[in-house]
């Protein structure tokens, strides 16, 4: 349940209801992030973030099509997991994203053109980046279930 | 808001001459930015306490969520959310250089 009286479900869905216009912007945004992305990396960045936030609670609902213990990994310890380079790539710019944002600099984003991103993958990255930011904090915040993948 | 109000704001809002609601929003805002998993009923509590309803308070975590959206697309692609001629005190405040804020990471150097 929402700490909002007005809320009565316990899914970030059921919180923006209540706010006029929020859900579909949300709602088109991740299904956006979600189609052009692949839902892998979706989740695996969404997995991530919430590591770096300590809101492993919500990595099950954030996992997508991710196995439950290789997502639990994922969110304590990325970097121990067999990824592909690519994958590497994505998730050293998501941390640094959410953990030191202030901090990125053009050979991080660079790091990800090395990798085999185009510059349109590197804009779908980072806004997949921030979409978690802003989706996990909602959830931690009023006590919420973040959206499914898709 | 003068500009020196805002740049005392960026570098230490507690300190700043905001009333006891305003900093009861930002308290929350703080938290919510840095640790999202430390916040508990005690801290929406504190909202209601501050004079907020809970449609009020949706609408402050929104707005928290949308510039830790936003902001977080403009720093991790070196881009500038907006063309707009800061003051000295901001970017001071801020800790940047004029020219930091005018370099994109996204597109290729000039």
């Amino acid at each position: 349940m929402s700490r909002l009286r007005m809320v009565s479900g316990n899914r970030l869905e059921d919180l923006l209801t209540a706010a006029p216009g929020a859900l579909e912007a949300d709602t088109t945004m991740r299904h956006l992030l979600v189609e052009q992305l692949t839902p892998r990396l979706y989740s695996l960045i969404g997995v991530v973030v919430a590591g770096c936030l300590c809101c492993k609670d919500l990595v099950e609902t954030l996992r997508g099509p991710l196995d439950q213990s290789f997502a639990d990994h994922a969110a304590s310890d990325w970097r121990a997991l067999a990824l592909t380079a690519a994958e590497k790539a994505v998730l050293a710019y998501t941390e640094k994203g959410t953990i030191a944002e202030a901090s990125v600099r053009r050979r991080d984003v660079d790091a990800l053109r090395v990798a085999g991103f185009s510059d349109k993958d590197v804009l779908l990255i980072a806004t997949t980046v921030a979409y978690h930011n802003y989706a996990i904090r909602m959830a931690a915040a009023f006590d919420v279930l973040p959206s499914l993948c898709a | 808001m003068a500009v020196e109000e805002v740049a005392r704001v960026i570098s230490n809002w507690r300190e700043a001459d905001l009333d006891d609601q305003e900093k009861a929003m930002l308290a929350f805002t703080e938290k919510f930015t840095l640790t999202p998993s430390q916040i508990t009923d005690a801290d929406i509590q504190a909202l209601r306490q501050a004079g907020f309803s809970d449609e009020q308070i949706l609408s402050i975590g929104l707005g928290a969520g949308y510039r830790n959206w936003v902001d977080r697309i403009a720093d991790l692609l070196g881009v500038e959310e907006e063309k707009f001629d800061f003051p000295e005190e901001i970017l001071k405040a801020f800790g940047v250089t004029r020219e930091q804020l005018q370099t994109s990471l996204y597109e290729d150097p000039k």
